[in-house]
């Protein structure tokens, strides 16, 4: 008995190395958030929004976010100079701005704005953060959003030290002048979507040092919303700001995301109504909630074929067999999300010019109907196999498909590969990789297929531009000199109507040689329950734009 | 007993060097760049990170200087969690998962145990195969499975129990009974062939000629003998358990360390990965250690202090 005694003992001791282990069941506005949800509207004065998202936020340190939640959060606990709003630019802290008449400095007059403390928001904060996100010392991974600001590349990259060259100015504590290297009308619509243009208040950064943004109490805004909780990984609170300057306009008291990984787990939240929106639904879902919304934009997924010498995939004529194959309504019909659109082209057509579609002014095509041509694909495989010597598609080496270990990639893959080997009878080989070696494989050039899905960000020539001759982003090393004349060519044009039909060429001269194919623009379904009004998606990426929604029940 | 403590402390301390020093370097052979995600970044960009992070320096000045980080109980920052320590990320989600883990471990001992005693007891019998019946239920169905279709019938269906989240006790119950449910078919399986193997043993046949009990014999010569093989699966069974389980982390929108185990080494994210490798390691040879000293309470035949 006493030996049982002693093992039991033992057992606890193990137990035992971990003590102070508790549950975190202290968090009382927690558990009375979730009551009210529960119980419905024991509360009706108070506008509560809960709702499921999947990842938690990786910081909240505007100078080095660059994830979709990270975003999230921020659009609704701080504010810039101008935001995206329904597709739309809303102007922020800034009332109203001018731009010189060579368009190359754009002048922000800021508004009466406060600090969720009450301290007054100047020009010197936004200088601070812009020039702190620059600051090589920083380590940001997101400088290039800077590069059309004059200076900022020399800056970050080490080439002059002096940060009083950069083209970031305080005119006053309520004036803030940027300089552009070169004119650049769609430079406030990425001041709108970037998000690493928020304002930094310096005391916080100086305070906190290394531990800035990694809590509530650590990190400060002037938005909408201000963050009152941060559970990691479980949950994250916001409520109404009352300094904030529009703070009428704010309906919601309080919001509250729960982070579940599980899609399952966060529909059957939904269903129970513990939570009122589930962030991203999978297409699989969408069939049980005729509720859903959608929203397209922001990202195109393209097959990049490598096209360098001494692959097989250098021969257009083979690359164009692919990408007429492909029956890409069906696939976004069975595999993607909906909202998902088939596109032909590079250029993302929501972007606007003064409010005008591009894509409808400048047209271009690959050709290529949405449900593919296979008699077309047969005639463009018979021309490669000839260029190529082959006397049949058996002696064509099997192609290495590079494919991100993701489940929509993977269906994706496998539903191209499938399309291929009954039109054309080539033999795909799928190389499932993580996300660090797949994207190893894309920029040494070790593939032959790769679905690279981009956001298109504000400039008509985001994608373009890549594949220009020795490009350091040139994935699919292909190399064509009239195309690249054109895009350098463009960058320097004034002439705003040259520089879109120059675009116009170009585009259709990589659509014809096909180093890349466009599929698809990728849709992102989400869940509300009606009584949740006036929530949007916006073409900011990622952005779930809750903060003039509200509840009526 | 001093001495062999001792002589225990200096190989576990060389185990977790090993350790340490093993992965630090393989981690670095597995190709790719813990700075490109889906958002593909430039190669420069990617270069002036790795240089941030200190990463584009020789691979042994790095090793040296994160050992000796190490030595400070200093695990560096996570390269995926701006701004945030190794440290920090495991001092906060470790106690979840460890309170799990005891919760699903204190249901799961003593009924596993139990259920291996009694099936033993009563071989060939209808409790046996009950018992039997349950145990493979439990090794062979997944934790996702068991841990949906406890969601939907008591969240879902019942309504009786919240459907994930870590926050009252409550919200304990879900996860505790799907993770137990496993533990305790293992600990039956193994409780009762051992249990089986004990009763062949002469000494229960001496202990039966002596004309004890029936309830004496299973009680101080059966159960206590064949606790043996438990005690020794004991060990890394509480470790894994204790460090958290990606599935039932994940089903249940529970903050532990399961998950970090996983998307760390798929996103390559070196610090995180080392730090929590170096933390299992220790965890687990602390844990071995104390088996091996219970040995000793238990079974005479095996004391070390000599």
């Amino acid at each position: 008995m006493k030996k049982f005694l002693a093992l039991f003992l033992t057992m606890v001791l193990t137990l035992g190395a971990l003590s102070g282990c508790s549950t975190t069941k202290d968090n009382g506005t927690d558990v009375n958030n979730n009551q009210d949800n529960l119980s419905g509207d024991n509360q009706k004065d108070e506008q509560i929004f809960t709702f499921a998202g999947s990842n938690d936020i990786m910081t909240l340190d505007v100078s080095l976010m660059n994830d979709e939640m990270s975003a999230i959060v921020m659009y609704a606990v701080n504010e810039g100079l101008v935001r995206f709003n329904q597709g739309k630019i809303i102007q922020g802290i800034a009332e109203k701005q001018e731009i010189s008449e060579d368009g190359k400095v754009y002048t922000f007059y800021l508004r009466d704005a406060k600090w969720s403390d009450g301290e007054d928001v100047t020009a010197h904060d936004f200088v601070y953060s812009f020039l702190r996100t620059l600051d090589p010392k920083t380590g940001s991974s997101q400088v290039e959003e800077f590069d059309s600001i004059l200076n900022a590349q020399e800056y970050y990259s080490g080439e002059i030290e002096d940060e009083s060259k950069v083209g970031i100015k305080a005119l006053d504590d309520k004036t803030l002048e940027i300089t552009l290297v070169e004119e650049d009308p769609f430079f406030l619509s990425l001041v709108a979507q970037g998000i690493n243009f928020y304002p930094i208040r310096k005391d916080y950064v100086e305070n906190f040092k290394e531990s800035y943004a990694t809590s509530p109490d650590k990190f400060i805004g002037c938005g909408p919303f201000t963050l009152t909780e941060w559970a990691q990984a479980s949950s994250i609170t916001m409520e109404k700001n009352q300094s904030y300057w529009d703070n009428e306009s704010i309906k919601l008291d309080k919001v509250v995301e729960y982070i579940i990984p599980d899609g399952n787990t966060s529909i059957g939240m939904y269903d129970l109504g513990e939570v009122d929106g589930v962030y991203s639904i999978s297409a699989l879902q969408t069939v049980n909630y005729p509720e859903h919304g959608s929203n397209v934009g922001g990202t195109l997924q393209h097959l990049v074929f490598r096209s360098e010498e001494g692959k097989v995939t250098s021969n257009s004529n083979l690359r164009k067999a692919l990408s007429f194959a492909i029956d890409r309504e069906a696939i976004v019909n069975a595999v993607a999300a909906p909202g998902t659109k088939v596109s032909d082209r590079m250029l993302d057509p929501t972007i606007t010019y003064n409010d005008e579609q591009i894509a409808d002014l400048y047209k271009a095509s690959s050709n290529v109907p949405s449900n593919g041509d296979e008699n077309k694909a047969k005639e463009y495989l018979e021309l490669a196999l000839e260029e190529l010597n082959l006397s049949s598609v058996s002696e064509l080496p099997s192609l290495n498909y590079v494919c991100l270990d993701s489940s929509a990639h993977k269906q994706y893959a496998e539903a191209l590969k499938a399309r291929w080997e009954k039109v054309l009878g080539i033999d795909v080989q799928i190389n499932i990789m993580p996300v660090p070696q797949a994207i190893g494989s894309l920029l040494s050039g070790e593939f032959d297929i790769f679905l690279n899905g981009q956001s298109t960000g504000v400039h008509p020539d985001t994608l373009l531009k890549n594949y220009i001759l020795d490009g350091s982003n040139n994935y699919a090393g292909w190399n064509n000199e009239e195309y690249t004349d054109l895009i350098l060519k463009q960058q320097k044009n004034s002439n705003i109507q040259e520089r879109f039909e120059q675009i116009q060429k170009a585009e259709q001269i990589i659509l014809d040689e096909a180093p890349v194919a466009p599929l698809w623009m990728p849709g992102t379904a989400y869940l509300a329950q009606k009584y949740v009004k006036n929530l949007h998606y916006g073409r900011q990426t990622g952005s779930i734009e809750f903060i003039y929604a509200y509840i009526e029940k | 007993m001093f001495r062999y403590i001792l002589k225990r402390l200096i190989i576990s301390i060389i185990t977790i060097w090993l350790l340490a020093t093993f992965s630090f370097f393989l981690l670095r052979v597995l190709p790719g760049n813990p700075f490109q995600t889906e958002k593909v970044i430039t190669a420069e960009m990617e270069q002036k990170m790795m240089s941030y992070y200190g990463l584009d320096k020789p691979l042994f000045e790095q090793y040296i200087t994160y050992m000796k980080n190490l030595v400070n109980g200093d695990m560096g920052y996570s390269l995926k969690y701006t701004n945030r320590s190794v440290n920090s990320i495991i001092a906060s989600s470790f106690p979840v998962s460890a309170d799990l883990g005891i919760r699903s471990l204190a249901i799961a001992l003593p009924i596993g145990l139990f259920l291996g005693v009694i099936s033993a007891r009563k071989r060939g019998k209808i409790v046996d195969y009950a018992c039997v019946i349950v145990s493979v239920i439990g090794i062979s169905i997944p934790s996702f499975i068991m841990g949906s279709f406890l969601q939907y019938i008591f969240a879902v269906k019942l309504r009786l129990l919240p459907m994930a989240q870590w926050k009252s006790e409550l919200h304990t119950i879900l996860p505790t009974v799907a993770l137990s449910l496993s533990l305790l078919a293992s600990l039956t399986r193994v409780m009762r062939a051992s249990m089986l193997e004990v009763t062949t043993q002469d000494y229960i046949k001496t202990a039966k000629a002596k004309g004890l009990s029936e309830g004496k014999i299973v009680w101080s010569h059966g159960i206590k003998n064949a606790l043996v093989p438990i005690v020794t699966m004991l060990g890394p069974m509480v470790a894994s358990v204790l460090m958290g389980t990606f599935v039932i982390e994940e089903i249940f929108a529970i903050p532990g360390l399961g998950k970090h185990f996983v998307n760390s080494i798929t996103g390559l994210d070196y610090t995180m990965t080392m730090g929590l490798t170096i933390f299992f390691g220790v965890f687990l040879v602390t844990a071995n250690f104390l088996v091996d000293i219970a040995y000793g309470f238990i079974d005479p035949r095996i004391r070390l202090s000599k």
